[in-house]
């Protein structure tokens, strides 16, 4: 079906764009972390800017483990379907 | 199938792409927040399409729990459906005699407007359970389409999708205890009367050797000498009494058996039977010519010893006890050659006219002894009478108490046939949305828990 390859490039896709995204608040994050102005609030904004870059690449990374997660506790209550796709 | 695959892929896509206005370099709550619930989202969904096969397992699993069973809601829609047809019907009758007997004004005022009810109850029925059905036979594709809107990103259609996914569980079990439910309330409601208690009915007449009497006329009537009924035979000896505006009724009545020149009686007491009830009744001292050509002889004074039909003659041994008198009667027209015992006329001839049709009748007076009887048959005349048949619904309406029934019988109906679903109707959607709510809603939160924690 076109639709289901249309939805999977768009998958692949903002996967990329996402991972770049993190690249982006890990050099973000870090530079205003090094910012030479002795500004807790700035430094805590970088920080949290890292903490969430982090998060979302951690989630982004298990992200095929968790539906192979999701796949198996479903198919403890009754059959799997499709098999977990790698996006 | 390949709306679960797209609904699978859907789900990933909202994952991935709530993970990645997590991973936005912008510090703002709100896209936070929009971040973690699509990523949310997409693992409940992806868990729901997992679980197609569980949802449709879960229908029957829980109906065969509930005990819902198709096959005796389908009987019981067709069963109600006759019985709205077979009353829709009654009612139109009972307005086409109005109008016959000058009572127009009632046929329009009061019947059109019970009819029209009626229509309305009938549609209401139908429509209730081809949209059930439709369900019921759509359920797989119902879930597996309401599985895809379900994943749709950003909650587009998730609503939609969680009602398309909640309708047919709920109908599939819900929608076959609509006759319990009906059921439910049939204790209220007044014994069930039938607005015509009539029976459709065969009504045949044979001669002393078995062959059909036809052309009679049968005139029915109760125990006080009200006239019930009366119906003209076809040409093969039967009446046929199966059409709703010419049933019978059952219970005791006299039945007249009018024939040209002769009647034979019979006190009937008519009970409820096959459908149509057949009725046979056998006159003994008729034997039929031919239609409308009999030998009438009486029994208690002659016996029949033989009877011979060969090449178009008849020929009837009487044994003779008491001084007698045969006849045979005949239409006026036909050619029959009639001896007594071989010889000349031995008898002599009268004219009569019966429902329109001329009869001669040949009367012969026989001393007892062996006599024998010949009739050669040549061209026969064969007319049929002319009976203005009225039919026992005729009857009935014209006593006047058929229209208060009427008006009670239609309004039952209507209350168990269109009010009672209507109920059951808004009991299973409100039902539906509440499911497609915790669908929607709160296992959203649930599944929140399961991925992050409390």
């Amino acid at each position: 079906m076109d639709l289901v390859e249309f939805v999977k490039n768009v998958t692949v896709q903002v996967v990329v764009v996402a991972w770049a995204l993190f690249f982006l608040s890990w050099v973000v994050g870090w530079a205003l972390k090094g910012l030479p102005i002795p500004s807790t609030r700035i430094k805590k904004t970088g920080e949290k800017i890292l903490e969430d870059g982090v998060w979302a690449a951690f989630w982004l990374a298990v992200g095929s483990s968790v539906f192979a997660l999701v796949s198996y506790i479903a198919s403890a209550v009754y059959q799997p379907l499709p098999p977990p796709p790698t996006p | 199938m390949d709306i679960l695959y797209l609904a699978y892929y859907l789900s990933i896509l909202t994952y991935v792409l709530g993970a990645a206005l997590r991973g936005l370099p912008i510090p703002l709550v709100s896209i936070k927040k929009l971040g973690s619930r699509l990523m949310v989202d997409g693992v409940f969904s992806a868990f729901l399409v997992f679980s197609y096969k569980g949802l449709v397992y879960s229908i029957s699993y829980f109906s065969s729990l509930l005990g819902s069973n198709w096959d005796a809601f389908n009987a019981w829609y067709i069963a109600e459906a006759a019985a709205l047809t077979t009353l829709f019907l009654v009612l139109k009758t009972i307005g086409f005699i109005y109008n016959k007997i000058g009572l127009g004004f009632l046929a329009s005022g009061l019947i059109s407007p019970l009819v029209s009810l009626l229509i309305d109850v009938l549609v209401t029925v139908t429509v209730f359970y081809l949209a059930v059905s439709v369900i019921y036979a759509t359920a797989k594709t119902l879930i597996a389409v309401g599985l895809l809107l379900y994943s749709v990103p950003f909650r587009l259609t998730r609503p939609a999708g969680a009602v398309l996914i909640a309708l047919p569980i709920v109908f599939t079990i819900g929608a076959p205890f609509l006759p319990s439910f009906i059921s439910l309330f049939s204790t209220v409601t007044p014994p069930d009367q039938q607005l015509i208690q009539g029976e459709p009915a065969l009504i045949s007449l044979v001669d002393l050797v078995g062959n059909p009497v036809a052309y009679f006329v049968l005139n029915s009537t109760d125990l006080e000498g009200n006239l019930l009924y009366t119906y003209l035979s076809d040409s093969n000896g039967v009446v046929n009494a199966t059409s709703i505006d010419k049933w019978i009724p059952v219970g005791p009545q006299v039945l007249d058996f009018l024939l040209p020149g002769s009647k034979y009686t019979v006190e009937a007491n008519i009970t409820q039977g096959s459908k149509p009830l057949n009725l046979t009744y056998r006159v003994p001292n008729v034997i039929s010519i031919n239609v409308n050509h009999f030998i009438y002889y009486n029994t208690d004074e002659a016996i029949v010893e033989n009877i011979s039909r060969v090449n178009g003659t008849l020929t009837v041994v009487f044994d003779v006890l008491y001084n007698t008198k045969v006849y045979v009667v005949y239409e006026e027209g036909s050619s029959l050659v009639i001896s007594v015992d071989g010889g000349g006329s031995g008898g002599y001839e009268t004219s009569f006219e019966w429902f329109g049709v001329d009869y001669k009748a040949f009367t012969a007076d026989l001393s007892p002894g062996v006599h024998t009887l010949t009739v050669q048959v040549g061209e026969l005349n064969i007319s049929k009478p002319d009976v203005s048949e009225v039919s026992y619904l005729e009857t009935t309406v014209e006593k006047g108490s058929v229209m208060p029934l009427a008006v009670s019988l239609v309004s039952l109906t209507f209350f168990r046939l269109l009010v009672l679903p209507v109920v059951y109707i808004l009991i299973l959607v409100s039902a539906t949305l509440g499911l497609a709510k915790l669908l929607g809603g709160v296992e959203a939160r649930i599944s929140r828990v399961m991925v992050f924690g409390p």
